[in-house]
This record gives structure tokens, sequence and C-alpha cells, in this order.
């Protein structure tokens, strides 16, 4: 194709991507496109407050559809209860938009950006909504920005069969994780967290642990996929995972678990709010303040509230005891045993987040509390409902568990930047081990990626 | 050229593999004894001969010996009950035996309150029987798009189910396994002895059981089935220990059980309520809430098997 329609024809796509879900919302979309391109224009034509209002203005139109399609009737719901029947305010029968977050925080990061003066306007309207809509990563990110994303719709991409591969090798491992690891890890964890009170404790821990590989899998495997989809037509989107289990500490994890939404956060909240260049109890207040709207940032839900300010208050405790920690490593010996003491920090790591992910997984407050109160109580017993999720299951999401852990970082990373002419035999080993995984252990029951819901 | 040699290996070999692994599934499925395929495949086993059959959850399963049933009638039953069965599995496994069996004379089928959910039964829908080719599109499928499947095929979805796999690698490793204890269907457990306490939170508050008004027309699709084939058909409810009655902690219980019992009296089925009978006060013929112990099961199976007796003469 001629490289001026390229951008026509990217933008075709990803409408027709989008569309295919709820059609109409393409109006709002193409909406705040509209605004945010007009916005970006005016921000850097004026100055001062002028500037500032333009600015504002863009980010009142985003947040504005966030809080209408996302948060309202959450609000309204949360107002009902406080109120007696028959003075109910009326909720919207409306759907949310998919990938609403993601597109609305990426539009934001540009017109900041244009504010803050490290990006230049975007003067051609189709390469804009092509940087808002481009289909790889339009329904759960990574959240990109500007700087990063805009000049490469300018740049001619020729095809290198290279990048090619590594994109294909990138799309088949993100599809082994999401759907020979997520959605088989689903059937038990669904199973267990649909009805948590017909379960024993061995069940409800299980599928605590198996959820949270799931969500790993799940996530990093539509991000792989997203990032192969773009690399095999050239274009380069940032990395979103970086083995978080592998984390020593909750701070570490955050800087390796959806580091484009943690950079978000980062560069236009907790920095604007000051970040640790203030006073330590506003400081522990801009930490446990930006998880907490992280969490709400994910759904309209108290239990992803409970999971936000859950992060905060693991980060907060963090930096209040840091003193005791490193005493009690120096004094315990552990600092003279760095692998032992690097163990125990991904375990305990592990741990913490699973423990919170109880939270984002459950499907109301109420049910979390159970479960955690349950596993606690430790009514342990044997494995029940096996008619749907067999030992044989049991054993297979073990061994995939394992070979991810062992396998991610240590070849299959490397693998998959490798080029054609090395590692040839391994490379060969890899796409035929993998595809046939995905076409011979695959789960395909249809389930959605668990991020599209944000 | 690389590039394209690199494809077209990785995707023709993965396609043979898959080939292979299908033709592997399929064999597999055919020979497993265990479970829902190895009730199917003996539902389909013609060499034996049926003239009872004894079909529901777990509730039949492990209660109901068809050494006992056979001593009382002089009949050859076979018990074909599988742990947590729906109605709409129920269906599809009594179909296929009558298909296999047209001799059978009479059928048993225990209702449980919560099988009228079509979500909840565990077992898959029957696109991946491996079974005969023209009893294609006589299952009741939550899909009726899928009817058309009747055996594994390359691409089919019974691919991935890992139920199918388990079932076929039993097959392969062990086609035709013995289980202790194991009688036509039977498995007696002989751990089932002591009475296991449910937690106290069971009658804390009583919760609705699954019901859909689908499920209720597949038992009148089975009332229907028999009815055309000739054969006598009994609904009976298994008894549940008086203290844990499922009413106490089911609150759509007595509602459910009466529409059944409606629907049975409209066709004029046969409906035996046991689960508030003699056996029922008596806490040590029960291993749970919801069955029963050896001890129980032979005094059930009895009173079952007299009851299949007069049905039997009765239509004679």
């Amino acid at each position: 194709m001629p490289y001026k329609f390229r951008w026509f024809h990217l933008l075709a796509a990803s409408c027709f991507f989008y569309m295919f879900f709820v059609p109409v919302y393409i109006l709002i979309l193409a909406g705040t496109i509209i605004i945010d391109y007009i916005a970006g224009i005016y921000i850097e034509r004026s100055s001062g407050k002028k500037r500032k209002l333009y600015l504002i203005l863009s980010l009142i139109t985003n947040i504005g559809i966030l809080a209408v399609f996302k948060y309202y009737n959450f609000f309204i719901g949360n107002i009902n209860g406080l109120f007696p029947p028959g003075s109910m305010l009326p909720y919207l029968k409306i759907l949310l938009p998919i990938g609403l977050s993601f597109h609305t925080f990426q539009a934001m990061s540009y017109t900041i950006e244009v504010y803050r003066g490290n990006q230049r306007s975007e003067r051609h309207f189709g390469i804009y909504a092509l940087y808002v809509m481009f289909y790889p990563q339009l329904v759960a990110g990574p959240i990109e920005r500007p700087q990063n994303m805009l000049h490469q719709f300018h740049e001619k991409h020729s095809f290198d069969a290279d990048e090619f591969y590594k994109g294909f090798k990138m799309i088949l491992w993100g599809m082994f994780k999401k759907v020979v690891i997520a959605d088989r890890l689903a059937i038990l964890v669904n199973n267990v967290y649909d009805s948590p009170k017909t379960h024993n404790s061995t069940m409800l821990f299980i599928a605590s642990v198996f959820f949270a590989v799931q969500i790993y899998c799940d996530f990093s495997g539509y991000s792989g996929i997203a990032l192969g989809t773009a690399r095999v037509m050239g274009f380069k989107l940032m990395k979103n995972f970086d083995e978080p289990y592998e984390s020593r500490s909750i701070s570490e994890f955050w800087k390796r678990w959806h580091i484009s939404l943690s950079t978000w956060f980062r560069d236009y909240l907790y920095i604007p709010l000051g970040g640790n260049r203030v006073s330590v109890p506003r400081w522990y207040f801009n930490l446990f303040i930006v998880f907490l709207i992280s969490g709400f940032w994910h759904g309209a839900n108290w239990t992803f509230i409970l999971w936000g300010a859950l992060h905060g208050f693991y980060l907060v405790f963090a930096v209040l005891f840091d003193r005791q920690k490193k005493y009690f490593i120096r004094v315990s010996g552990l600092s003279k045993l760095p692998r032992l003491n690097a163990i125990l920090g991904v375990m305990t790591t592990f741990a913490l987040t699973t423990f919170a992910w109880i939270f984002f997984r459950a499907n109301s407050a109420g049910d979390a509390f159970y479960v955690i109160r349950e596993i606690f109580s430790r009514h342990w017993g044997g494995l029940q409902n096996e008619n749907i999720f067999s030992k044989f299951s049991l054993l297979l999401s073990a061994a995939l568990i394992f070979f991810l852990f062992f396998s991610e970082n240590k070849f299959v990373d490397i693998l998959i930047e490798s080029n054609l002419r090395e590692k040839r035999n391994a490379n060969y080993i890899f796409g035929i081990v993998v595809l046939s995984a995905i076409l011979v252990l695959g789960v395909f029951q249809k389930l959605a990626f668990i991020y599209y819901q944000f | 050229m690389a590039l394209i040699r690199y494809l077209s290996i990785v995707i023709l070999s993965s396609l043979i593999i898959m080939a292979v692994s299908s033709k592997l599934v399929n064999i597999g499925v055919r020979r497993s004894s265990v479970d829902f395929f190895g009730k199917m495949n003996a539902a389909g086993n013609r060499s034996v001969k049926v003239d009872i059959i004894l079909a529901g959850s777990s509730r039949v399963l492990v209660q109901v010996d068809p050494k006992i049933i056979d001593s009382i009638t002089g009949l050859q039953s076979y018990n074909y009950g599988l742990n947590l069965i729906g109605i709409k599995s129920s269906y599809n496994l009594i179909n296929y035996a009558l298909y296999a069996h047209p001799d059978t004379k009479l059928i048993l089928l225990n209702i449980d309150y919560n099988m009228f959910d079509m979500e909840k039964d565990p077992y898959k829908d029957p696109f991946f029987y491996a079974y005969e080719k023209d009893f294609s599109g006589k299952f009741v499928m939550a899909d009726p798009k899928l009817n058309f499947f009747h055996r594994l095929h390359i691409f089919d979805i019974s691919m991935y189910d890992d139920m199918v796999k388990y079932a076929a690698i039993a097959g392969l490793i062990s086609p035709h396994k013995i289980l202790p204890g194991v009688y036509k269907g039977y498995f007696p457990d002989s751990s089932l002895n002591s009475f296991v306490v449910p937690p106290s939170s069971l009658m804390a508050h009583k919760t609705d059981a699954s019901f859909t008004d689908t499920g209720m027309d597949i038992l009148r699709q089975i009332v229907t089935l028999c009815k055309q084939k000739g054969k006598t058909l009994i609904l009976v409810i298994a008894p549940y220990p008086k203290k844990y009655s499922p009413e106490k902690y089911i609150a759509n219980y007595s509602a459910i059980i009466n529409k059944v019992k409606m629907a049975a009296d409209s066709s004029k089925v046969a409906f035996f309520d046991y689960s508030d009978n003699f056996i029922s006060q008596d806490s040590t013929c029960f291993y749970d809430i919801l069955h029963l112990n050896i001890k129980g099961a032979e005094m059930y199976t009895r009173l079952v098997g007299n009851d299949i007796k007069r049905s039997i003469d009765t239509a004679r």
C-alpha cells in the first residue's frame, strides 16, 4: 500500500475493531478525539491562563466521559444506599465502552504533554485519531505517550523480515499465556470465586494463587499480542511487564507491573502532587492517594478501591518501616546471604500481591473478606468440583506455571529477541512447541481479556 | 525466504502434531471406562443386556446397587449415575442408552433440586462424543448450532477440552480400568460410613437453587422420549436426612419438587418421593446431607427395587 494511505488503512482497521463491540460508541470516541485534537492546537498556540483553560477543558471532557460511563452508576448506587427505598435516584442503562479508561488516559497524556511543551501538537487529524485508536493497544494498552507514538505514524516503514519474525514470536507467546495458561486457570478460579461459600479453604487458597498467575498471563499475554501485532507492522510500543513476580518489594513490583499505567500515574499525578519532595506525612498521603485512585481507575467497585488502598498501605508501611527492615536484615545475617534475602523478598512480595488480588477478583467486598477469613481459618479439605477442574487439569496447570516462571526470562525473552539466523534450532523448536501447545492444550471458551472491562 | 520457510515449517509441524493428538484423543475417549465417557461407552455397549436404566447423579451412583435390583426384579439393570449430572446430560445419556438398548423396559431417574440449571451441568455438550455417526443431532445441546458434531475432527473444540483429554489419556493408558468395588457402574465406597457434619453456616440462610424452565422442558422431553419408545419411566427422589432436609436451607425446594410432581402427574409418570420416608428418620443410614452410606444404600435399593418390580408388573 502506498505510504501516504497507510494511516487511513490503519485508522479504518482500528474503527472496525472498535465498532465490533458496540458500534455506536465510536461516536463518543470520535467526540473526544475532535475535542482533544482542537485542544492540543489551541494549547500550543496560546499562553498563560488561556493555555491552562484549554487543558482544563480537555481534561474535563475526558474525565467527564469516564465519570458518566464508568462511575455514575457506582456513585448513584452508593447514594441510593443511604436513603430509603422510594427516593432512589435513577441509574443509567448503559454499557461501559470497551477500553474506555485506556484510551481516555492516552488522550489525556497527549494534551498534558502538549501543555508541558514536551510534544508539538499534531496537525494531521487522521494521525492524531490513529494515536488514540491504534487497534493493537486500543482496548487494554499499553497506555502510550505521544512522544513515543506520534512520530512513528509519520515515519515510513518498510517490511523488515526480522521485525515481522520477532513480532510473530511475541504474538505466539502472548497467545500461549492467554489461552493455555490464563484461560485454563480461569476455569477453577471462576468456579470458586463465583460461589466461594461452597468451597473449602484448600480450594479458596488454590484459586487465589491461580488468580495471581491468571491475571499476569492474561494481561501480559494481551500486552505481548499488542506489542507483537504492532511490531509486525513496524511499530514499537512500550513494554508493559517486566517479570513482576520476581520483584523483591512492592515498590519494585509497581515498576514491573502494568508499567504504562504506573508511569502514567507517576508522571501525571504523583509528581504533580509533589512526589517525595514534600513533608513526610504529605509524601505518605501522595503514595496512598495515587494507589487509591489507581484502584478506582480499574473499576467502579469497592473491591478495586480496597485493592488500590491495600497497595497504598503496603507502600506507606514499607517506607515507614524501611529502617527496621534494614536493621533486621543486618542483625539476622540475611545481608550476608543475598540470594536467600532475594528469595524471601520475592516470596513475601508474591504473597502480599496475591493477598491483594483477592479483593481484585472477588465479586463483592463481602466475598473478599469471606475468602480471606476462610483461608486463614484453615478449613482445609480435598479438591472439590473435580468434574469441572480435574486432577489432570490441576497437574497440567501446575506444570505450566512452573514452565512459565522457569522459562520466561531465561529463554523466551532471549529467543523472541533473536534474529532468524541466530539460535536457529531453538527458534524452530520454540515456534513448533508454542503453536502446538496453543492448538492442543489451549482453552477456547471465548473468555475476554480481564483488562477489557477497564 | 528464511521467514517463509520458518513460518511454513512451524505451522505445518503444529498441524501434524494437532492431527495426531486429535486421533489419539478419539481413540482414547472411545476406550475410556471412567467418568462421563466411561458411562457413555457403557451406554453404547450393545454386548451388555440392559433391561433397567438407573440414571441420575451421585444419589444414584453410590446408593442404588444393581445387584439388589437384579435379584428383586429378575432383570438386568445398569447404574448410569454420574456425579453432579444435570437434566440435559441425563436426557442425552438416557437417549443414547435407549438407542443402544432398544429392549430396555424401565428407566429410573433420580430428581435433584439442583439439576435444572443448564449452566451448572458439568458435562459439556456432547459434540465430542466419539460415537455412532447416525446419532448426530439427537442430543440436547446448550448451543443448537453445534448439533451437527458427532465425532472428533481436527479443529474441533474437543481438542481443547480438559475433560476430553483426561478421559482420552485414561482410555489410552488403561482402556478397561477396573475400579475396586465397581459392579455394573455402582460405586459403593466403604469410606462412606461415618456421617460428615455440614458446616453450621448451611442452615443460617436459605438460598434459592438455580432453576430454569428450559430444564423443566428437558424433563418433559425425557418423558416424551420414553413414551415414544414405549418404556416405563419412574421419577424418584432419594432420601435426605430428616435433620438436614433441603427444605431447611433451599428456599425454593418445595416449589421445584411441586413442578416436577405436576409434570409427572400430567404425563401419568410414576413419581416416588422417598425424600422423607423411614430411611430419612435414621441418621445412621447417611454419609452426608445428600448421600446414604452402604447400610442406607442397601435399604434404599430394596425399597426402589420393589417399586420397580411393581411398576414392571403393572406395565405387563
